[in-house]
This record gives C-alpha cells, sequence and structure tokens, in this order.
C-alpha cells in the first residue's frame, strides 16, 4: 500500500513541478522521491506512537463494589455533583471527572454477581485505581461477600502487575449503625486471613483456564493491607448523600490525577 | 391507577419518576431493584409481568438509548393498557429529549410530568371504553337489533317468516358491523341522534338481507320446487336474482350437483359458487380497513426511523453506517441459534426463552458497518450465557463451614435428585475434598428404600478411611456413617445424624436421600419434610449432564414440591446444583444451562469422572465456549 501512495505522490510533485518549473532535470527528481518517501515515513511513526502512547496510559478510575453501596451516588457526586436516585445497575455509565487541568475517566462498574466481573475485565486494562465503596451500615452481616470481592479483585492479574491505588470508601457514614473506617479494616483483614486459606484450596474447575486463586499477603503472618506491597490499600469514611463529606475521597482523586 | 412510573438509565439512574401519594419511593425502588436482578439480569426480559410482593411490574427495554421504561401498580388491578401505555411514554418520551439521550446528557432535570399525565389519560379512557364495549350489555333501546325485527315485521307482510332465521344467520357478520358502528357513534356523540342513524341502517339492512338471502339460495342451488317458489318471490322486488338461478334448468339439477365427474357443467356450478368463496365487494372494504390498523406498529416503526435520521449527529452515524437493528433482522439469525443450541441438549423451553430474551435485548440497538447482524447476535448470547452461568451469589462451601464450625454447629448438605443421577457416588467424592481440607463429615445414610444404599456409603466410608487413617488426624475418624437400617423415616435420621454429630465434634453432615422421580408424590412429600425439618445450610439437586428436555420437568417439579408442602412462609428450595457424568457428554453441555436457568442458581460442583478426586468447578467461560462452538 505505502508503495501504492509513493507512487502517486512521485506523479503528484511531477506534475506539479512540471506545471510551475517547467526545467526539472533528474536530480531533482531524485531528492524529491527521497523526501516524499521521508516525509511518508514520519507521518507513520507519528500515528503509530500517538495511538501506542493513547491506549497505554492509564486514565480511568473503575468505582466498584456490592450492590446498594452506592456507587451510582457517589459517581453522581463526583463527577455532577448532584444528589439521585438510583437502582441496581444493567450497565456501566462512564463520566469524567476534572480537577484542576487533568482529567480522569471514571467508571461506574455494576455490583450484581452475574454481570460484575465480566464488565471488570473490559476495563481492568485502561484502571488507574480502584475506587472500592462498602456499605458501612451494613458491613458486619455483608462482610464475606465483600472481603471476597475485594479479594478476587485485589488478586486479578492486572491489578497486581499495575500496582493500582485502591481506595475502599466506608460510605454511608450518616447511618446510625455505621461501622468507623478503622473498624472496618480490621474486620476486612480478619475475614480475609480466612479467605484466602479456603481460596488456596477450592477445587479446580472444569476448563482447563487456571485458577484465580493466588495468596495475598506474607506468608505466616495473618493478613494486613499493608502487606499488598505493590498495591497500595487506603481506607476513607464519606457520605456521598448530599456530597458535604467527600472531601477525602475529591483529595485522593486529586492525587490521582 | 398506576402506583410508581420511572424512566431509568442502564447505568441505574432515574431520570424520571411518577409516584402516587399513597406510595412510598422506597418500595417502589426495592420493588424495581428486584425486577432487575431477578428478571433482566436472569435473561426473563420476554415474560412480561414480575411480582414482587403485591406490586406488579412491567418493563420495556429501549436498547438504542439504553433505557428502562417501568410501570408499578397494585398486583390486583390487573391493569390492561400497561403495555401500550410502556411504549407510548417510551416513543414520546425518546421523542422528547432525543437530544440529550444521545449524547449521555443524564444529568438533568427531565421535566415530563405533563405529557405523562396525559398519555395516562389517553391510556385509562382508552381501556375503559374498550372495557365498556366488551363488558356492558347494551341497552334495548340502543341496540338496533330490536328496532330492526319490529321494523321488519311492519313492513314487510305474510310469508316472510321463514326468511327470518336465515337473516340471523347469514346477515350476522354484516349486523354486527353496522351495530359496532352505531354503537361507537353513540358513545362519541350523543344518543338522540341514534334514531335518525338507525333508520338509514334499516334500509341497508334490509338491502344486505335480500342479498344474503339470495346467496344462501344459489349456495343451496336445490332444484325442489318448494324453495324455488320462494326464489321467485323475492324476484318482483327489484334485485339482479335471475343470473343466480342461470344454471338451474330442469333435467340438468342432478348433474349438475355431480361433483365426481369433472370438467362438463362443472365449470357452470363453480362460477355460480364463487360469489360464495370470495368476499363480496362490501366485505372487501371492510377487510382492508382491518388490516390497515393491524398495520400501525410497523408503520409507526418505520416513522421512527426516519425521524431517527434527523439530528447533526445521525447524519454522521449515517455515514458510518449505523443500523438500527429491528425484529426482522434479528430473527432468522436467532432461529439458526436456537436450533444450535437445541443441538446441544439445551432443552427446547429454555432454548427458546433465551433467544426471546436475547430477541428482546437486541431489538433497536444501534450496530456500526463492520459488525454483522450475526456476530452481534452471537456475542450477545454469548455474553448471555456466561452472564447465566455466573453464579449470583458467593460459592464458598469452605468458607461457610468455618463460619459454622465458630458458631459450633454442623454444616448440613441435603443431595436430592431423581434415580441413578449419581447422588452417593459424588456425595463419597465431595466428603473426599472436605477430608482433604481437614473437616470431619458424618454420612447421614437416609436412602432407607433401595437395597444396598447402606452398604454403599459403608463401602466409601472404609475407603475414605483408609486414604485418610485417624493417626494422620490427630487419631480422630475423618468420616463417620450414620445408619438406622432401611424402612425407616428418612427425616428422623436427618435429625438424629445433626444431633449426632453436634455431639462428636463433626464439621460437615451430608445427607443421602433415596432417589425418586419427580411425579411420585408420597416420596417427594417425605422429601420435603426432610428438608423442612433438617434445614440443611446446603439443598443440592443432584442432576446427570445428560438429560435434555427431562431437566426442565425435575427441576421444575422438584422445587413444586419442596414449597408446596413446606408449612414455613419462606421454603427452602433447592439452591444449588450438582451435575454428574459431565465426562460423558463432549461438547453436548446444554444441561448446565437448562438447570441454572430454571432455578437462578448455580452450579456448585461438576462430578467429571469415577474416581474420588473428579470433582470440579464449573467454569462458565470454557462451558459457553464448548457450547457456541
Amino acid at each position: 500500500m505505502t508503495e501504492e501512495v509513493r507512487q502517486r505522490k512521485r506523479i503528484s510533485i511531477k506534475e506539479t513541478f512540471n506545471k510551475y518549473v517547467p526545467e526539472f532535470n533528474e536530480e531533482n527528481m531524485f531528492w524529491a522521491q527521497v523526501l516524499a518517501a521521508v516525509v511518508v515515513g514520519l507521518v507513520t511513526l507519528v500515528l503509530l506512537w500517538r495511538l501506542l502512547r493513547g491506549t497505554s496510559k492509564r486514565r480511568a478510575i473503575l468505582l466498584m463494589g456490592l450492590c446498594e453501596s452506592g456507587k451510582t451516588h457517589l459517581f453522581s457526586q463526583l463527577c455532577y455533583g448532584t444528589d439521585v436516585t438510583s437502582v441496581t445497575s444493567i450497565k456501566e455509565s462512564v463520566g469524567e471527572y476534572s480537577s484542576g487541568k487533568k482529567s480522569l475517566t471514571m467508571y461506574d462498574l455494576p455490583g450484581h454477581e452475574r454481570i460484575r466481573y465480566g464488565l471488570f475485565e473490559k476495563v481492568k486494562k485502561l484502571a488507574r485505581a480502584i475506587i472500592f465503596v462498602v456499605d458501612s451500615a451494613t458491613i458486619q452481616k455483608d462482610v464475606r461477600d465483600v472481603a471476597e470481592f475485594l479479594y478476587s479483585t485485589l488478586c486479578d492479574g492486572a491489578v497486581q502487575s499495575g500496582g493500582l491505588r485502591v481506595l475502599v470508601v466506608c460510605n454511608k457514614q450518616d447511618l446510625k449503625l455505621a461501622r468507623a473506617a478503622a473498624l472496618i479494616q480490621k474486620t476486612l483483614e480478619k475475614e480475609m486471613n480466612l479467605l484466602r486459606v479456603t481460596r488456596a484450596s477450592q477445587l479446580q474447575s472444569v476448563g482447563e483456564g487456571s485458577n484465580n486463586n493466588s495468596f495475598l499477603g506474607r506468608q505466616g503472618q495473618d493478613f494486613e493491607f499493608s502487606h499488598l506491597s505493590p498495591l497500595k490499600v487506603e481506607f476513607v469514611e464519606t457520605t456521598a448523600k448530599g456530597g458535604e463529606n467527600l472531601a477525602p475521597v475529591i483529595s485522593w482523586l486529586q492525587q490521582m490525577a | 391507577m398506576l402506583d410508581f412510573f420511572a424512566v431509568i438509565t442502564k447505568g441505574g439512574l432515574v431520570l424520571w419518576y411518577f409516584q402516587d401519594a399513597a406510595q412510598q419511593l422506597k418500595t417502589s425502588i426495592d420493588a424495581i431493584n428486584a425486577l432487575i436482578r431477578n428478571v433482566v439480569l436472569q435473561e426473563r426480559g420476554g415474560t412480561g409481568l414480575y411480582v414482587h410482593g403485591n406490586l406488579a411490574l412491567k418493563q420495556h427495554l429501549d436498547n438504542e438509548f439504553d433505557l428502562l421504561f417501568v410501570a408499578v401498580y397494585q398486583n390486583i388491578l390487573q391493569l390492561s393498557y400497561v403495555d401500550k401505555f410502556l411504549s407510548d411514554v417510551q416513543r414520546e418520551f425518546r421523542e422528547r429529549y432525543r437530544d440529550q439521550l444521545k449524547q449521555g446528557l443524564y444529568y438533568q432535570s427531565f421535566d415530563f410530568a405533563q405529557e405523562y399525565g396525559q398519555l395516562l389519560r389517553i391510556a385509562e379512557v382508552e381501556s375503559r371504553m374498550v372495557k365498556e364495549e366488551l363488558k356492558k350489555p347494551r341497552s334495548f333501546m340502543e341496540s338496533s337489533k330490536s328496532k330492526k325485527t319490529v321494523d321488519s315485521m311492519i313492513k314487510q307482510r305474510g310469508g316472510e317468516q321463514p326468511k327470518k332465521p336465515i337473516k340471523k344467520k347469514e346477515g350476522k357478520g354484516k349486523k354486527k358491523d353496522n351495530e359496532f358502528n352505531n354503537n361507537s357513534n353513540d358513545d362519541v356523540e350523543l344518543n338522540g341522534t341514534a334514531i335518525g342513524i338507525d333508520e338509514n341502517t334499516n334500509a341497508l339492512d334490509e338491502e344486505t338481507i335480500k342479498k344474503n338471502r339470495e346467496k344462501l339460495f344459489t349456495k343451496r342451488g336445490t332444484p325442489k320446487a318448494s324453495k324455488l317458489e320462494k326464489t321467485k318471490s323475492p324476484k318482483p322486488k327489484g334485485k339482479k336474482g335471475k343470473e343466480a338461478t342461470v344454471w338451474d334448468l330442469d333435467g340438468r339439477d342432478s348433474k349438475s350437483l355431480d361433483f365426481s365427474k369433472p370438467g362438463g357443467v362443472g365449470g357452470g356450478v363453480k362460477s355460480s359458487l364463487r360469489p360464495d368463496f370470495l368476499p363480496n365487494p362490501s366485505q372487501i372494504g371492510t377487510l382492508s380497513g382491518n388490516l390497515k390498523g393491524m398495520d400501525i406498529p410497523t408503520e409507526r416503526e418505520t416513522t421512527d426511523k426516519k425521524s431517527s435520521s434527523g439530528g447533526m449527529f445521525s447524519m454522521f452515524r449515517g455515514l458510518v453506517g449505523g443500523k438500527t437493528l429491528t425484529e426482522a433482522d434479528v430473527d432468522p439469525v436467532l432461529e439458526k441459534l436456537k436450533d444450535h443450541l437445541i443441538g446441544k441438549n439445551v432443552a427446547s423451553e429454555i432454548a427458546n426463552k433465551l433467544c426471546h430474551s436475547i430477541g428482546k435485548k437486541l431489538e433497536g440497538k444501534v450496530i456500526g458497518t463492520f459488525e454483522g447482524v450475526s456476530s452481534t447476535v452471537r456475542s450477545t448470547l454469548t455474553e448471555a450465557l456466561v452472564q447465566l452461568l455466573t453464579p449470583k451469589r458467593r460459592l464458598d462451601i469452605l468458607r461457610d463451614v468455618v463460619e459454622a464450625k465458630s458458631s459450633t454447629r454442623p454444616y448440613t448438605m441435603a443431595f436430592c435428585g431423581v434415580n441413578g443421577v449419581g447422588k452417593s457416588t459424588n456425595l463419597a467424592k465431595i466428603t473426599f475434598w472436605l477430608i482433604e481440607n481437614n473437616f470431619r463429615v458424618l454420612i447421614a445414610a437416609c436412602d432407607t428404600f433401595r437395597a444396598g444404599a447402606v452398604e454403599q456409603l459403608r463401602t466409601h466410608m472404609h475407603h475414605l478411611n483408609a486414604l485418610h487413617p485417624p493417626e494422620k488426624h490427630g487419631g480422630l475418624t475423618m468420616v463417620e456413617l450414620f445408619e438406622q437400617g432401611y424402612g425407616k423415616d428418612a427425616a428422623e435420621i436427618a435429625r438424629h445424624a445433626i444431633e449426632y454429630s453436634r455431639k462428636n465434634n463433626f464439621d460437615v453432615v451430608l445427607i443421602d436421600t433415596a432417589g425418586r422421580m419427580q411425579d411420585n408424590e408420597p416420596l417427594m412429600r417425605a422429601l420435603a419434610k426432610l428438608i423442612m425439618v433438617n434445614e440443611p445450610d446446603l439443598t443440592l439437586f443432584v442432576g446427570e449432564a445428560l438429560v435434555g428436555n427431562e431437566a426442565v420437568d425435575q427441576l421444575v417439579k422438584f422445587n413444586r414440591a419442596l414449597a408446596d408442602h413446606s408449612s414455613t412462609n419462606t421454603p427452602q428450595v433447592i439452591d444449588g446444583i450438582l451435575l454428574t457424568k459431565f465426562d460423558t457428554i463432549d461438547d453436548k453441555v446444554g444441561a448446565a444451562i437448562s438447570m441454572t436457568y430454571i432455578t437462578g442458581q448455580p452450579i456448585v460442583f461438576v462430578g467429571t469422572g469415577q474416581t474420588y478426586t473428579d470433582l470440579r468447578n464449573l467454569d462458565a467461560k470454557a462451558v459457553v465456549h464448548a457450547l457456541m462452538k
């Protein structure tokens, strides 16, 4: 194809030159060809470079968590600054979060078990960081589900290799039964300590695909989030409703941008 | 009458909602959440009504703009107009907010209350009109029928009596039409005008009656003298009866009636019979009118398309390709895929429902130039199947056993299924897996029916104990059998087994039940009792992967039996599936789809062979890959 392009270019240059510069000798012709080739090559290089750079740059923040933990609400607050009524999501929503000059792409992923991993697979390559939303009021009841989801997310190859930053947002702090972030962290650590043992002795699956059951943390020590060295997990408290208590999340996002 | 109506994006955002004063927002939102989780995310989209508590919900997907329209109302109301109303609102909403929706500007106020109110009023009035037409018997004054008979009796003199029954028979269709027109006129206008119209219709009716009468005679074509006389009598009234009776000549009657010979006079007979087989001119007119009414939906679709090609963005979309999928595009592909699924051993009923739901999901979706219709449908189906096989809850039995252990009670699992699917064999495999993970297991032999069932389990126990001798586990026997011989009540044995395990520090109790056919009422009752009394943490249905259409019947009946024979309000039904003989089916893995679709429950284990280690987890992607191959 490039040959063709060059051919065409040669002809067109020749014609234009003939039009404006009637005396056109062999030597000039040769240099014109070289010039055209160099230009075409440079353009291709620039295009390729931009294309590669565009995909390799991770600029997405993923909002994850169980159903009804307040992901969509937090998403609307961060991107649009409004309170919304929301129901269970079927699809991801995408929005821009801009702080100052820089902007981040926010992905609000559905929390339902059936679809959460499917959509995560699609966007995990783009992720720069993950916001994991937890319902502070029901954490006691749902701790096993929350821990399992967080564990599989942290185990994921793309998350591990990217060394992503993870912010666990303890949402719904306005509720009476809400627990503090420190307590939630402790509960989750305890649960994940158990979970990594049971996960390791899970049955093989039917297909050839390897099980996603890597061991997190340090062998011989109780699980702690600080042991996940390339990953950095932080905990903050917020109330997405009303949007008054979002400062810790916003400051964290500004670090990310 | 609608309690709640909401326009929702697929991203979970409620764009606009209407709320009846009596209803709380939270209950409606909860109901909608349940609808999304149990219907939309389970590929049950084609079924229509969903009942949540005492609320009924109907949803309508708009795939072009990724919207979901939901109507919530009291279940007892049985509103008939909801479907039409949903699509009306959808059209209106799209029409109004086309540009915003196209650009994804969801965060603004959608003031739709006025249009909604209008549409609802129209829908309600229409439904009321339809209802009245259907239900209310006409009053005597309204019915033109009574007047007609009186009129005809006055105008037409004696000798007309025998025609009455004929008139009734033949003129029925015509009369109904006229009456219908009358009534609709009456409904719209004042009743006073009805009389004038009635006169017209009477005149009309007389003509049609005559026509019909003639038609009847020509059809009968009897040469009997009495009938001939009667046919003559209307002649002087100035009708074209002559032509119809041309064939009716003396001496040829019998031949003309003889249909056994081809040709001959047959031609003449045919031509005279034709008016009866073909609708007469007036009927043609009415038929075409009806068809027009039926055509409305297709017409609307085309106008939708036209209007969608307005606007600046769609111009570019037109350049790039962008094809809106319609039912007609998708159907042939779906039909092929359905056959493919059935070929892979998916129960035909399930394949049908799945394809229907996929069709609904794709209707109105816009695809790019480089995507073919069939590849789009295929990928959507693949995605949906993976979604279906992905468990909808956490499946970590080991973790749950630990949890049960910490609250000092055994974790119980019950196995049920039809005969010979491999309940005991797979129970032994699961026992092995649990022992490997250092849990002590008690097997409760509740199959007190089949000869040798207890002995079979005892043999397994000996083998497993030999593989994991007590010395390795601190002197504790890892597996024990709890049995009380044959012929006893299974529920009692299971109860005793659980008690025994509590005393003797067992971690897991596995309850083996007798195999039973799903139609065997007394046995199903016994199973329901066992489940109800012992409340196992996990009730596994054991089904073989070889099963085809039968899977539907088995699972539905097992589930129903457990629900029906239970005395509690929230009966415990099957909450997991064990798929056995998976190694025997090659790539015909359809049973996995059938079973998960019916119950909505995950496949917890897969049995893949004869030895203790042949127990696996299900890999949704691998199964779907084998299925779509």
